[in-house]
């Protein structure tokens, strides 16, 4: 009886999941989690990139904030929605270091990964009158005086500072504040020495001189900043960042993905979503499904050899 | 037998032995180096000063015991409606904001056999209006049921 | 700088801004006033709608909700004791006991003028001063902050006036439930459980809503079967007397400074805010035993508290380019999406903004204050709601309100599960704001005290060698003193 009633529950299931991937969708408003809180970067870029790819879909997106657990709340949460393309998650590098730590049940396997939407560098930033000028005075000092230079770190554990510190093989009093708002004013107020944000985080003060960059962990130089060198420039191996994408549910249709992969392509070049990037000092980066998948499957890996 | 002047603080100190248990098997920190105050420290404390309340507590109403206190704690209509508020929760997960709040405002009225249409009529302008409020004036997102 | 501020003022009063800023600060009074929404929610929900705009009236509209939205908060605290913010909770304490004495009116009057008082004042200091405020601000770290917190818990016996000890039983409840959750310093999960709802531990808001409104609405349910014939309070509608304004000004002057200030403080805001103004207005009180029974100058501290963080918290924003609390951060976001770069670029490359802000937030203070005094014939009438229809539209919406924070049904259950420790409590005559108190500071106490220890390498020399910070822990050793002294002199 029992086993009747269930399979008679999933071929319901199966039937509904079928309906959905019809050719109507969208046909209702699609609901767009956001791991962090309203005011962040990951929600303004959440908020922005549903506003703009509305008009592509011809269905409203409305943000759902689900907050906690450094973003492990909400990302558990979008996974584990149904996976008829109605909700999506705004998936962050997270995804690739809780899994490992075991702070989330749930990792990129349960996703099917739509896009990736922007790639920001971490900014090694210092006061303006800091007797630090290069990455290579910073790390001399941290090699004089171990565990001596604070750190004010947007995060616990900070994986931008782990990878420093593996690569030079020296130690910082990592102190944890809670992200980049609370960490620049203690860099501002010199209760600490030093800080790693993304360039959006300290655009105002980058600009209005109160930071000094000493060196951006990217490839190459960036736009926004171009007399930034980079740490590899100066001699130092180091590359991170952070990203955000957006994902469904793993077993959201393939049709389905690729409705939203054409309108989040198309989101991503109107004029809106560049201006809105552009000023927020964020770098769009466009990974399609498959790109993105292997981009967090080597992340993982990566983060991994910093976790372990 | 059962002053609630004891009961109460009894129940914190147990708790208060419970939070020292559990303080002791916390986890070591993996990945962060942490101060001469760790983890442990401040619930411990706090179990430690909440326990110490409580007895103060308990020796006090010792000394003030003749007191008695005949209303209940809970009395049949605070439990009804204790239990009508996580009713009202368990059916919005399965129903929905909507359809469980019409169902549980009416439920009231009936329950109160309350005759005059005009409440109903109030009843369901207000959760309609709610609902209509949330979803397409603020874009919240209210609670979606596990059925509908 | 004159001439900036009057073509700011020509601005705010002109067609195209003066809607926009009444309907932000009408929006926001809304918000403020149903439990759960808060002011953040409102700013983030309307930052898109500002993309298409131009830049002042975009800013003016988020600030107008921004200053009704805290404001709103006490409406309901006052009428039905279910505050619509954390920053309200303290304007229970007088503001609702005068209500039940049928002083609702007079109540609402001294909330509207108390509030208006503090966002005047906090907005004057900001246009004159921000750049000096903001100096200050940035010496506060996190001893300052450990020490601050440190202050405000010791509230928690000035808000508890019948039996010390049962507030500070409140108080060790409320710090434990605080400790739930991932340990912010080292990641280690406490109390736990392995469940992912608990990770980032209770949110403040579910809190609130049970421990007050749901609490209440049981509360009030047990009274209407108890005995039906209770007739509704008589209520008048006169508004604050001259005698009123007389006693609450100086007060809410003291409070409006204080509130400007505390809001300066990057991490500490309106929550925190009114119950410092609350303590320091009955500490120096002649008569602090009025207090909790419906005092004139309590509720006006807490309010002209809660409302001078508007200016203040903008102080880190516009001069630092740095986000004092949650709103501030959204603000941030819209005037970077304006193409402009907040800090002390934006006075010298962009005044007719900055002035442009700072004449509509004078403006939407009176707005706010007309608002509040004209709607009070309004409000009143939300008392004469019959009761049985009353408590269940609280219920309902205090459920939306404990879901729409999160999204999450875990946190409604949070809710009804504080609603019906509240009820217990107060049963058994324990107050409930500490637990409210200690969720707040509690976090605030014991990192900033973990971080101090990690920044000092493990020495305590912070507590005495940072000015700051030592003058707020005199401060605390100076609260415990006064109320002890009061509680002696009860007892006599």
């Amino acid at each position: 009886m029992n086993t009747i009633l269930k399979s008679m529950l999933v071929a319901g299931g199966m039937m509904l999941a079928a309906g959905a991937s019809a050719a109507d969708y969208p046909s209702k408003n699609i609901r767009l989690v956001v791991p962090f809180g309203a005011g962040g970067g990951t929600d303004a870029v959440g908020r922005t990139i549903a506003n703009s790819a509305k008009d592509f879909l011809g269905q409203n997106i409305s943000v759902m904030n689900r907050t906690g657990g450094a973003g492990a709340v909400g990302m558990s949460f979008g996974a584990q929605q149904r996976a008829d393309g109605y909700t999506l998650t705004v998936v962050t590098r997270e995804i690739a270091s809780l899994p490992q730590m075991g702070l989330m049940q749930h990792d990129q396997d349960d996703f099917k990964l739509i896009r990736l939407v922007n790639l920001d560098p971490a900014v090694v930033l210092v006061a303006a009158d800091s007797p630090y000028n290069t990455i290579n005075d910073l790390i001399a000092e941290a090699k004089a005086n171990p565990g001596k230079v604070k750190f004010a770190s947007t995060a616990a554990p900070n994986f931008y500072l782990m990878a420093l510190e593996k690569d030079q093989d020296i130690k910082l009093n990592a102190i944890p504040y809670n992200g980049a708002s609370e960490a620049i004013p203690a860099v501002l107020g010199n209760h600490t020495d030093v800080t790693m944000v993304t360039p959006g985080e300290a655009i105002s003060q980058l600009r209005s001189g109160q930071l000094k960059a000493i060196g951006v962990m990217s490839q190459e130089r960036i736009s926004y900043i171009p007399d930034v060198p980079t740490l590899t420039e100066q001699g130092v191996e180091v590359v991170t960042g952070t990203w955000r994408g957006i994902g469904a549910p793993k077993d959201t249709p393939d049709e389905v993905i690729e409705i939203l992969g054409k309108a989040f392509d198309d989101a991503m070049a109107t004029e809106e979503f560049k201006e809105f990037m552009a000023k927020g000092a964020m770098t769009i980066h466009n990974l399609n499904a498959e790109e993105f998948t292997q981009f967090v499957k080597e992340d993982t890996v990566a983060l991994g050899t910093l976790v372990k | 037998m059962f002053n609630r002047h004891v009961v109460f603080p009894t129940l914190l100190l147990i708790v208060s032995a419970v939070v020292l248990v559990l303080v002791a098997q916390f986890d070591a920190p993996m990945y962060q180096q942490d101060a001469s105050v760790d983890a442990k420290f401040f619930p411990a404390a706090i179990a430690i000063i909440q326990a110490i309340i409580c007895v103060v507590l308990l020796i006090q109403s010792k000394s003030q015991a003749a007191v008695a206190v005949k209303e209940k704690i809970f009395s049949k209509m605070a439990l009804m409606g204790a239990a009508y508020l996580i009713g009202y929760a368990i059916l919005i997960s399965f129903v929905g904001y909507l359809i469980a709040s019409l169902v549980a405002f009416v439920a009231y009225l009936l329950y109160f056999r309350i005759k005059k249409p005009s409440y109903y009529i109030v009843a369901v302008c207000f959760v309609v209006f709610i609902y209509y409020l949330f979803g397409q004036v603020f874009y919240i997102a209210l609670p979606e049921g596990s059925i509908f | 700088m004159l001439e900036h501020l009057l073509s700011g003022l020509a601005v705010a009063f002109s067609p195209a801004v003066l809607p926009i800023l009444i309907f932000g600060v009408l929006g926001g009074i809304i918000l403020g006033a149903l439990p759960g929404l808060t002011a953040t929610m409102g700013v983030a929900i309307l930052l898109p709608f500002t993309f298409g705009m131009e830049a002042t009236p975009a800013l003016v509209m988020l600030i107008g909700v921004y200053i009704g939205g805290i404001y709103g908060g006490s409406i309901a605290a006052i009428l039905l004791k279910t505050p619509g913010t954390p920053a309200s909770a303290a304007s229970v304490l007088d503001g609702h006991t005068m209500a039940v004495r049928g002083q609702a009116a007079r109540a609402l009057s001294i909330s509207a003028v108390a509030s208006f008082v503090g966002g005047l004042i906090s907005t004057i200091i900001l246009i004159a001063i921000a750049p000096m405020l903001a100096t200050f601000a940035l010496r506060f770290n996190a001893p300052e902050y450990f020490a601050l917190a440190l202050f405000g818990l010791t509230i928690i016996a000035s808000v508890s006036s019948k039996n010390i000890l049962k507030g500070l039983l409140a108080g060790t409840i409320g710090l434990l439930v605080s400790t739930v959750g991932l340990d912010p310093i080292s990641s280690v999960p406490r109390f736990t459980f392995g469940n992912m709802d608990l990770y980032s531990g209770f949110n403040v808001i579910p809190v609130l809503i049970g421990l007050f409104a749901l609490s209440e609405a049981l509360s009030q349910l047990e009274k209407l079967v108890g005995n039906k014939h209770t007739p509704p309070p008589k209520f008048d509608h006169k508004l604050l007397s001259k005698q009123d304004l007389k006693d609450m000004l100086p007060t809410a002057i003291k409070s409006g400074l204080m509130g400007t200030t505390i809001g300066s403080v990057p991490g500490a805001g309106a929550d925190i805010s009114a119950f410092v103004c609350y303590n320091e207005a009955k500490r120096v009180a002649e008569d602090p035993d009025e207090f909790g029974k419906g005092s004139v100058r309590g509720l006006a501290a807490a309010e002209a508290g809660n409302n001078g963080v508007t200016g203040g918290s903008l102080v880190p924003l516009l001069t630092l380019g740095v986000p004092g609390d949650a709103v501030a951060a959204v603000l941030l976001g819209a005037l970077i999406v304006q193409g402009l770069t907040p800090g002390p670029l934006l006075f010298a490359q962009n005044p007719e903004v900055v002035y442009g802000v700072f004449s509509s937030m004078l403006v939407a203070n009176v707005i706010m204050l007309g608002i509040g005094i004209f709607g009070i014939r309004f409000f009143c009438r939300i008392i004469e709601v019959p009761k049985i229809i009353m408590i269940p539209i609280i219920i309902f919406l205090s459920v939306v309100g404990a879901f729409a924070i999160n999204n999450s049904m875990f946190d409604v259950g949070i809710a009804i599960c504080f609603g019906l420790l509240g009820f217990v409590l107060n049963k058994i005559e324990v107050p409930s704001s500490p637990i409210l108190l200690a969720i707040i500071l509690g976090p605030m106490a014991e990192t900033n005290l973990r971080k101090a220890l990690l920044m000092y390498e493990g020495s305590w020399s912070f507590l005495y060698d940072r000015p700051i910070a030592l003058a707020f822990i005199c401060l605390a050793v100076f609260s415990v003193y006064s109320t002890l002294k009061i509680n002696r002199r009860k007892a006599q």
